[in-house]
């Protein structure tokens, strides 16, 4: 249904807002900053599927085994973008 | 499909360029059309005269890879003009554009990307 | 077939320039078969103020874009909690401003094919 893309961190005022915003059917994308989400508990954030850019991630000091969520590359990230019509950002 | 990408803040100071390079790459490598379309700030991102220290990349050169594989650069000429930026400091390839072109390319893209401000 | 646009603006209308862009932006749509709308959140929210004025500041005025509002009928919609949260009053009609409550802002979203935020 929907991408919705999360590019600030935990503090940004907008970025909780968008994330409680997905329906169960969206997919949620944490790029660059948005990845510090990944340490919030967001099962309880959002219903919808949650995805980090993996490449921010790692540039941010984390590995594999610190992500709570799906880590994604950019071309994982086309392949969402195809599937969702409707953008959220 | 077609894709357009929106950049609105400036160069250097954050990473979005960085990201759009990047995802328009990896839509282009899926056979996808792209346009990236530089907004406000971001406009700052297309002049080609840009001198970064030798450690870091040069920003210009990210958007003119793109537009060597196919994809377009389009750069607000209101933004350009606010910014001080002339279509011969632009990056080869790209196109001063508008809003007319920015309504446009949200009409006949099939999906639209906007990195937010 | 018609495309519908929400533009979100969420910083405030002095000290940046985003609410103006927010506007602008969207009163460019109407050259395609394009609905937009503009949604003013957080401290965004303080632009509906008669008393707002960045031009004090030197800075852009903002009520310049009530005209083309009304010009083009464009939605403007504000957030009920972030009205009350910046203690926005002396709301200016000419913004036509409707009032939204935050908890229903999924909904509202998912009713737009580009959310925007700028």
């Amino acid at each position: 249904m929907a991408l919705i893309l999360i590019k600030f961190g935990i503090d940004h005022p907008i970025e909780k807002l968008k994330i409680k915003s997905a329906k169960k059917e969206d997919s949620v994308v944490f790029i660059q900053d948005g990845i510090y989400w990944n340490f919030e508990n967001l099962s309880e954030l959002t219903t919808g599927k949650t995805y980090l850019i993996k490449e921010d991630f790692f540039a941010r000091g984390y590995t594999e085994e610190e992500a709570n969520t799906n880590l994604i590359n950019y071309h994982e990230f086309i392949d969402l973008i195809e599937k969702e019509s409707k953008f959220i950002g | 499909m077609k894709i357009a990408i929106q950049v609105m803040v400036q160069p250097y100071t954050y990473q979005d360029i960085d990201t759009a390079a990047k995802l328009a790459h990896a839509a282009l490598d899926k056979g996808h059309e792209v346009t990236i379309f530089l907004f406000c700030d971001a406009a700052i991102a297309s002049n080609k005269q840009i001198k970064p220290v030798r450690s870091d990349r040069k920003i210009p050169d990210l958007l003119k890879e793109v537009i060597d594989r196919g994809g377009k650069v389009e750069i607000c000429g209101i933004c350009m003009d606010y910014r001080g930026i002339t279509t011969d400091m632009i990056v080869e390839g790209s196109n001063p554009s508008g809003l007319p072109e920015l309504a446009a390319l949200i009409y006949e893209s099939d999906r639209f990307i906007s990195l937010m401000a | 077939m018609e495309k519908k646009v929400l533009f979100v603006v969420y910083q405030s209308p002095v000290g940046s320039i985003w609410v103006n862009e927010g506007f602008r932006t969207a009163f460019g749509m109407y050259g395609e078969d394009i609905e937009p709308a503009v949604l003013l959140m957080e401290s965004a929210s303080v632009a509906l103020s008669k008393n707002t004025s960045p031009e004090s500041l030197g800075l852009l005025p903002v009520k310049i874009v009530q005209r083309f509002i009304k010009r083009y009928e464009t939605p403007v919609y504000a957030i009920k909690e972030d009205i009350n949260k910046y203690n926005v009053k002396n709301i200016d009609e000419n913004f036509n401003a409707e009032i939204i409550n935050k908890d229903s802002l999924s909904d509202f979203f998912h009713k737009f094919d580009y959310v925007i935020f700028m």
